[in-house]
């Protein structure tokens, strides 16, 4: 308990950490992106017939190509150094216009100050130090994302529940959000899109406003290498590293990550984000709060739910609709007693593996030793698993059994003897309308038609891959 | 004439801002004040103005200076810069803004 208080502790604190530290990032970039401390209202006296102070700081500012606060505080030295050398000028005798003309000239041509200045300020250091502390501040900057859009989503869906609610009572229909008609989950795949989009866009703002700040480029030149990046990055990551229950919706909404991403990179980065820190923490709490009642608001409806008594209803055999796949195998032509045991054993990731084998067929009660498999089924061949659509068991007032509306079984995988029982691989959690199935053992007998040896097994898989996987599912 | 960022003028430069700060008894200097002591030396590369900015910001940027917004005998403020001090940093001169 102590350990696992420490792992969840430092857990915690080290995603804060991370958050608290890409915050501290981005406030030490916006010192250099912002419009800059030092107010530029230093009045100098404008020549008539020179190139003036404004023109010539302009084209040195162009070509500068620094982040605005630096370059708001060069022009604000620069304005200072030429007043007081003017002035100086005018004292050794000087007119006004030639001191200004003298004192320009003295500062050499601006496009050749303005590219000396760039280099002196984007050093390969700062470029270094751009680029990590970028890379920390997208991933804070996930993280505050995250949350904050995992609360705001959570607002979101209990807003929709209850429009729903209330336009159900009205008697308006209502689409299912939750599951589509096949099962597959929809509103986790827009919830999950939803909140990683929101995620990525902060990211990337994050990473472009620390690495411009830091590294003393451009906003707009930094923002188009992050864009690109967590197009890629974030692009992989939804369609091919997220694994788990997938949906057409899910697969059509995925690439709103990515773009998500690049539009938090690209869209007004110019804009300074003086109060960052005050917004971080107002979104981290408020989105510690709303999970927290969210969840408490969720546990305590289940937990009352749960707690409603029902009554037992006496239940009939139900037709499960086997003969739809074959029929059950004349008793005449396997051993006496012989009965079919059918399991399914389940991995992790979905996959499962089928087996059948015959209970305890022994030639006699006195023998200890089975019949062999292969003596038992001598007569057949074509041994096979078919696995036919199943009812969905999880819709209420569904009928349970072989879905009669298939005419084919979905998958069929040859029975491979293994020993004493009967083998094969499936891999539904790879099949988009994989999710309810029935399986069988089926074979051709002696007189050349198909049956099947027991009533077979049946299980829910759903859908566990990625979206490409799901795009690339044969079925 | 176009410079490049490592020519000998700005590396004279350079050397002649360090100078300049590290005999500076009256605390720091404005970009101007350091120009006008370098004038009166004899190096005519490290007297061109037109690299004066460039060789403050770039040993800023390398950290062997600190820059800072300071107010000025009329009160507006104004960028000084002195040496980097070894230990203790100064108040207020540890960061460029």
């Amino acid at each position: 308990m102590t350990v696992n208080l420490i792992t969840l502790v430092a857990f915690v604190g080290g995603f804060l950490g991370l958050i608290a530290l890409a915050v501290a990032l981005v406030r030490r970039g916006e010192l250099h992106l912002g419009p800059g401390q030092r107010p530029d209202d230093r009045i100098v006296q404008q020549p008539d017939d020179a190139e003036s102070v404004d023109t010539y700081l302009d084209r040195m500012a162009v070509e500068m190509r620094l982040p605005a606060g630096d370059t708001a505080d060069i022009r604000a030295e620069l304005l200072d150094h030429l007043a007081d050398s003017i002035a100086a000028l005018e004292s050794e005798g000087f007119d006004h216009q030639a001191a200004v003309r003298e004192a320009l000239g003295r500062l050499g041509p601006p496009v050749e100050l303005g590219r000396q200045l760039r280099a002196a300020h984007q050093t390969t250091g700062r470029l270094f130090a751009g680029a990590g502390g970028g890379v920390l501040a997208a991933g804070g900057g996930f993280f505050l994302g995250y949350i904050g859009a995992a609360a705001a989503g959570f607002v979101v869906i209990l807003v929709i529940a209850l429009a729903g609610s209330l336009l159900s009572r009205l008697g308006v229909p209502v689409p299912n959000l939750s599951t589509d008609p096949n099962g597959s989950a929809i509103g986790n795949g827009l919830y999950l899109a939803f909140v990683l989009a929101g995620a990525a866009a902060v990211s990337m703002r994050f990473a472009v406003r620390v690495s411009a700040g830091l590294g003393r480029r451009s906003p707009r030149g930094a923002a188009v290498f992050w864009a690109v990046a967590g197009i890629v990055v974030f692009g992989t990551w939804v369609i091919f590293g997220i694994r788990g229950q997938q949906s057409w919706v899910g697969a059509a909404v995925a690439p709103a990550v990515p773009v998500a991403a690049a539009l938090g990179a690209l869209y007004r980065i110019d804009r300074p984000m003086p109060h960052v820190g005050r917004w971080a923490l107002v979104v981290a709490v408020a989105a510690i709060v709303i999970l927290e009642l969210g969840i408490g608001l969720v546990s305590s409806v289940a937990i009352t739910s749960s707690g409603a008594t029902v009554e037992p209803v006496a239940v009939s055999q139900p037709d499960f609709h086997f003969d739809h796949a074959a029929p059950i195998a004349p008793a005449e032509w396997l051993p006496a007693g012989a009965t079919l045991a059918d399991d399914y054993v389940e991995s992790p990731d979905g996959a499962g593996q089928a087996s059948s084998y015959f209970l305890a067929v022994h030639p006699d009660k006195a023998s200890p030793d089975p019949i062999p498999l292969t003596q038992i089924l001598a007569s057949w061949h074509d041994l096979r698993f078919e696995a036919w659509h199943a009812y969905p068991n999880w819709a209420p007032d569904s009928p349970i059994g072989v879905d009669t509306s298939y005419p084919s079984p979905f998958v069929i995988e040859p029975a491979i003897i293994q020993g004493d029982r009967l083998d094969a691989d499936f891999h539904f959690q790879r099949l988009r309308d994989g999710r309810d199935w029935w399986f069988v053992v089926t074979g051709v007998g002696p007189d050349g038609h198909r049956y099947r040896f027991s009533d077979g097994h049946n299980g829910w898989t759903p859908f566990n891959g990625s979206v490409w996987d799901w795009i690339t599912a044969p079925q | 004439m176009r410079l490049r960022h490592d020519t000998p003028a700005l590396a004279a430069q350079r050397r002649s801002v360090v100078d300049a700060l590290s005999k500076a008894a009256d605390g720091p200097l404005t970009g101007r004040a350091i120009s006008t002591l370098i004038g009166s030396s004899d190096d005519r590369l490290a007297g061109d103005e037109r690299l004066l900015y460039p060789a403050l910001h770039g040993l800023e940027a390398s950290g062997k200076i600190r820059a800072a917004w300071l107010p000025g005998p009329d009160g507006t403020l104004r960028r000084t810069y002195r040496m980097r001090p070894l230990w203790p940093p100064i108040s207020g001169l540890s960061r460029s803004r």
